[in-house]
């Protein structure tokens, strides 16, 4: 068994590669690319913004202007445990980082309050911009830049790499240099480098790769995507692990008692239900369930929209009856009457083909020979059915379930668009529609390697509850 | 098969009966300490409300002692009035000075604070942005308190100004944010908020702005001329992501404090709108905002504070999105008049036909319905019942408009370089029945890049007609003659065929796309309809590989055509896509832009706009209308000239709830 999940666990890597490069390759390699969003919303642009300064300012932020097999290179790199450092991540001795200092402290004009984070990052892309390896750049360059030419020399090398865009930039290095003050425009100099390097810290290929943080990246609001996905996921599992069990629950009792008696009215009735449940569009469903169960006009029974109340933060967590205010929900009872009709919009659809799983499995099991016998020796109908029948039935529930947990994760786009619930599944057609490159590859990370521990659980609890099955 | 109770069974019982009885008892407990820190937020909300009333009785004193001091200083020393206060509108407009100058004339005069102790002067004083607030407060049946609910159709993950896009951020903003002066609805002038009063440089190069000294932040620190240029550093500060705002304060040279409560902003060159954003740029607290770094800044989710009537009902570092909700409470430091509701909150709601319920049930005070159900609905029971509709057209609303592009797809000259293929192709298009039909009469046909209801507007000048004879013979006139299938070819023989691009997912601009098809079939154009999914719709523009383009344009009171129209954003990917090149214009436009005087400047953007009627580069399709349900509590809800009253003069009256 273990060098089997072992095996499989190997396996996984290329499968995720693959999948994520699939994603990926598709976005950027579509008209448009990963560029589209950043210009505005969608049918009207705005006037005054010109778009090439906004469309300048997040090639360079997030280095989108990159060939797309580079981008796809870094974003492993940057999910990877074991990588490359980046001219953005190297950390100083204390004599470097003085000597950094030293040298800001030389530059006035720089206005800030964080010189020492400052020093860092100037280190870093002056490093990145000329190739070299800071430590080496930092002992070079003390003697360099207290000599004026030798400043400019400087720059001039710099100039080589630099992919030069703003206007304002240059207007504002050309004044600076016709005034000489070789301070100010070094400065002048290296935040616009900054500003460049942010999206494409050169990674440090010759220290050879090395264990770090993995990271997912951070999405176009500059928010890292491991803190949106660790906002939206909660909710759509809270929707989910109350909805799957119940379809499960409804749908294997279901599936049992028609597999029994088959032919009979309860088989006949719960098909036809289950069937017509099936076939409404939840679209169509959640609209209407909104429209009539939750307008003042129709039947007011449940909330519009939302998770809780505006009010439920002032209340207790259980509810209670008098004193007064009379009776009062409470937080718990007030989430639980919020998740109604999304939980019953997300199960309906589940139902049908549960309890069709379950009532196949049954009906073959119940006139195997094995039930036979046991009913020859007398053992109750009632026993047969849970004791043995049961057991067996269970395995085709297990790969279904297997199929239906990825999902659980990803979440309902149309269920959480429609009660404006913010869950994994909005926020995947969000970041889709905005062109997020990190957001959507770290949500496609996740839903898969999910998807895929899932249908490993699955195969191992075949094993486990099948002993015919067996992986040596 | 035999089950035993055995005592193993007992004690996994018991034990799991204790723990239900268990956590059950935490939970009562916890529940107890819960009432007993409500009865705690209660007693401080109560206190707060003593206070704030406080509060208001010393601003009705402060207010007579000032009108009392006025009074004796004008017995005493009648000819007093040293300083010079420029009455006059940003954009200096000669009506500007006489409107104001007759409001001077009333006598309306405000003590300086400052000069407490010496001999006071008085200067005469501008009409402030408070005056309607005062105005409003006196009217009959006014009501403070309650909660104004509005509603959001997307979610808003970022507060904090500069660095946030959404469309709603930049409404909620504000709310909270103040500048130093704002534009009145009614006259369109600016009048003085957190300025008492500002200085133009005959050139118009340098503005000066003199603050009022009594502004605070929410947290009760003072507002000074130094937050208003830590807000400008922070704009320039290339390590702040905030492309957009940084491309339009580029044009400073310097924002300068002269003292702590004079501003002067330096420009390089003459713009005329470079007032506006000297005038409107929302002041943060250098107090509060330079705690953070500019990483944290950056990152930070809800970082909104500053000297507004509302402030966020959360500590802004707490702010998280994806609650549903974005609540604002009154101020209760709020240095102008108190501010009348108790909390602003928006809802999220994603769902059009959610929101439309939500308004319905009362839950929301506002709503502002697709096209289609406003026209479905605004006249239904239940709508007419609890809500004022309003249906209006704005200055600031924008256009839609049809591109031509000038050069075909190798980048030679094309078939729409001829200026009376663009006047046919004009006249073709039924736009009124486009308005009336497709966008349900919430659309007024356009004559132009301005707003007819703007002061840029050429006021002579018509939409072009619906005119198919006239369009055929321009045709004819141009080289064109039917072929044999009944398409028009030109003089080379090629057939008229080209096809319209258009972002997808919109069915009113589908819609108006199959419409156009229709009407240019008629006189045999073959044109095919693209739909194409936005950002390859943009990727498409910017690489100009297009016949056609229909999309629309944000608006503004006054704008800059420049951007769109001038044949120096040709290149380089800039927005005249279409590759429109007319020297005139581009010497008016930029004769406009360098015009101080609004009056001149108007008679200037008056030319451009007969130029740009006579060339039509852009078929101009029409302006949208704004359509709006209020609920019938919320009182002095009127139409102004910009659009509705500001909803801060907004209050609600709970009894009038439908």
């Amino acid at each position: 068994m273990l060098p089997y999940i072992l095996r499989r666990l190997v396996l996984m890597f290329p499968t995720l590669i693959g999948v994520t490069a699939v994603v990926f390759f598709t976005m950027a390699l579509a008209p448009g690319g990963f560029q589209g969003e950043t210009e505005g919303e969608a049918g009207a642009r705005t006037e005054g913004t010109d778009p090439r300064f906004i469309r300048n300012y997040y090639n360079r932020r997030y280095g989108l202007d990159q060939p797309a097999v580079v981008q796809y290179l870094r974003w492993l790199n940057l999910i990877s445990p074991v990588g490359f450092a980046t001219s953005n991540d190297v950390e100083y001795t204390p004599e470097q980082r003085d000597a950094a200092q030293a040298l800001i402290d030389g530059w006035e004009p720089l206005r800030t309050r964080t010189n020492r984070r400052r020093a860092d990052a100037i280190f870093t892309f002056m490093g990145q911009y000329l190739d070299r390896d800071i430590v080496e750049l930092t002992e070079e360059s003390l003697p360099l830049l207290t000599d004026e030419d030798r400043i400019l020399e400087l720059f001039d090398r710099m100039d080589i790499t630099m992919h030069r865009t703003s206007e304002r930039f240059n207007e504002r290095r050309r004044q600076l240099k016709e005034a000489e003050d070789h301070a100010a425009l070094l400065s002048f100099q290296l935040t616009e480098l900054e500003l460049e390097a942010a999206g494409r810290a050169r990674l440090l290929l010759e220290r050879g790769p090395r264990l770090k943080w993995p990271s997912l990246g951070e999405t176009l609001g500059r928010e890292p995507v491991i803190d949106r996905i660790a906002r939206a996921l909660p909710v759509t599992l809270l929707l989910n692990v109350i909805a799957v069990p119940l379809t499960y629950f409804l749908a294997s009792i279901s599936g049992i008692y028609a597999g029994r008696r088959r032919g009979g009215l309860f088989d006949r009735g719960s098909g036809t239900t289950f069937i017509i449940l099936w076939s409404l569009p939840t679209v169509w469903v959640g609209v209407m369930m909104i429209s009539f169960l939750a307008n003042k006009d129709y039947l007011n029974w449940f909330p519009l929209a939302g998770l809780s109340s505006p009010e439920a933060a002032d209340w207790p967590m259980l509810p209670r009856w008098g004193g007064e205010e009379g009776f009062v929900r409470g937080w718990l009872l007030d989430r639980l009457w919020h998740m109604t009709l999304p939980v019953l919009c997300l199960s309906y659809g589940g139902l049908a083909v549960l309890s069709k799983v379950a009532r196949g499995a049954v009906l073959e099991n119940i006139s195997a020979d094995y039930a036979r016998t046991a009913r020859a020796k007398g053992v109750s109908e009632h026993d047969v059915l849970f004791r043995h029948v049961l057991k067996n039935s269970l395995l085709p529930l297990i790969t279904v379930f297997a199929s239906l947990l990825p999902a659980l994760f990803v979440g309902s786009v149309v269920v959480e668009r429609i009660f404006s619930i913010p869950g994994m599944g909005y926020m995947g057609i969000e970041a889709a529609f905005a062109k997020d490159r990190d957001l959507i590859l770290g949500t496609t990370l996740i839903a898969s390697i999910l998807g895929l521990s899932v249908s490993l659980a699955r195969d191992i609890l075949y094993a486990i509850v099948d002993p015919r099955v067996s992986y040596e | 098969m035999e089950n035993r109770f055995t005592a193993r069974d007992f004690l996994m019982m018991t034990l799991s009966v204790a723990t239900i009885v268990v956590v059950l008892l935490v939970w009562v407990n916890f529940d107890r300490k819960w009432d007993r820190m409500v009865r705690i937020d209660e007693n401080i909300a109560r206190q707060q409300e003593q206070i704030s009333r406080l509060r208001t009785v010393f601003e009705t004193l402060e207010h007579q002692i000032e009108e009392a001091v006025v009074r004796i200083e004008s017995i005493e020393w009648p000819e007093v009035g040293t300083r010079q206060v420029d009455p006059n509108g940003p954009i200096g407009n000669g009506e500007a000075r006489n409107g104001t100058g007759a409001q001077t004339g009333t006598g309306e005069t405000r003590v300086e604070p400052s000069d407490r102790g010496t001999r006071p002067r008085v200067t005469p004083r501008q009409a402030h942005s408070h005056d309607r607030l005062r105005r409003v407060r006196r009217m009959e049946g006014y009501r403070e308190g309650e909660t104004l609910t509005q509603v959001m159709h997307m979610t808003v993950g970022k507060l904090t100004p500069l660095v946030a896009t959404d469309a709603y951020q930049s409404e909620i903003e504000g709310w909270v944010i103040e500048s130093l002066a704002d534009r009145d609805p009614e006259t369109l002038e600016w009048s003085p908020l957190i300025a008492e009063s500002w200085d133009i440089s005959e050139d118009g190069l340098v503005y000066t702005f003199r603050m009022r000294r009594d502004v605070r932040f929410s947290d009760g620190s003072p507002l000074t001329a130094r937050d208003v240029v830590y807000t400008y550093d922070l704009i320039m500060n290339p390590r702040i992501d905030t492309p957009r705002s940084r491309s339009y304060y580029e044009r400073f040279e310097s924002v300068t404090a002269l003292d702590d409560f004079t501003v002067e902003f330096r420009l390089r060159d003459y713009y005329f709108l470079a007032f506006q954003f000297a005038a409107g740029m929302g002041i943060l607290s250098e107090k509060y905002y330079s705690q953070f770094t500019e990483e944290e800044f950056n990152q930070s989710r809800g970082l909104l504070f500053g000297s507004g009537p509302y402030r966020l009902a959360v500590d802004p570092e707490d702010w998280r999105p994806g609650r549903q909700r974005i609540e604002l409470v009154r101020n209760d430091l709020y240095w102008g008049p108190r501010p009348t509701f108790d909390r602003v909150v928006w809802r999220e709601i994603l769902e059009d036909t959610a929101r439309s319920i939500a308004f319905t049930n009362r839950e929301t005070d506002v709503h502002a319905p697709l096209p289609r159900e406003f026209v479905r609905t605004k006249d239904s029971r239940s709508v007419r019942e609890i809500a004022n509709v309003f249906e209006f057209d704005s200055p600031t609303a924008g256009y839609r408009y049809i591109g031509w592009n000038f050069n075909d797809r190798d980048g030679n000259p094309g078939r729409f370089n001829d200026r009376r293929v663009r006047q046919a192709m004009t006249m073709l298009i039924n736009r009124q029945e486009m308005a009336d039909r497709i966008n349900y009469g919430l659309a007024t046909v356009s004559a132009g890049p301005f707003h007819f209801m703007g002061p840029q507007a050429n006021p002579d000048i018509r939409p072009w007609p619906h005119d198919v004879e006239r369009a055929r013979r321009l045709l004819e006139e141009a080289g064109y003659t039917r072929g044999r299938d009944g398409i028009l070819v030109d003089a080379e023989g090629r057939p008229f065929r080209f096809s319209l691009s258009t972002a997808s997912g919109s069915p009113v601009g589908e819609e108006q796309a199959l419409y156009i098809r229709d009407a240019l079939a008629q006189v045999g154009i073959d044109m095919r309809v693209d739909l194409l999914e936005w950002s390859t719709l943009l990727s498409r523009i910017n690489e100009r590989n297009f016949d056609a383009i229909m999309l629309g344009w944000t608006g503004g009171i006054e704008t800059d055509p420049n951007q769109i129209f001038h044949s120096s954003q040709i290149e380089d990917g800039g927005s005249n896509a279409i590759s429109y090149s007319n020297p005139d214009l581009d010497a008016l436009i930029e004769q406009a832009r360098a015009t101080v005087d609004e009056n001149e400047r108007m008679k200037v953007w008056h030319k451009v706009h007969a130029i740009l009627h006579e060339d039509q580069p852009y078929t101009f399709l029409t302006h949208p209308k704004t359509a709006v349900f209020i609920n019938r509590r919320v009182q002095n809800v009127e139409k102004l000239r910009v659009g509705l009253t500001p909803r801060q003069e907004w209050f609600i009256d709970a009894g009038a709830t439908p």
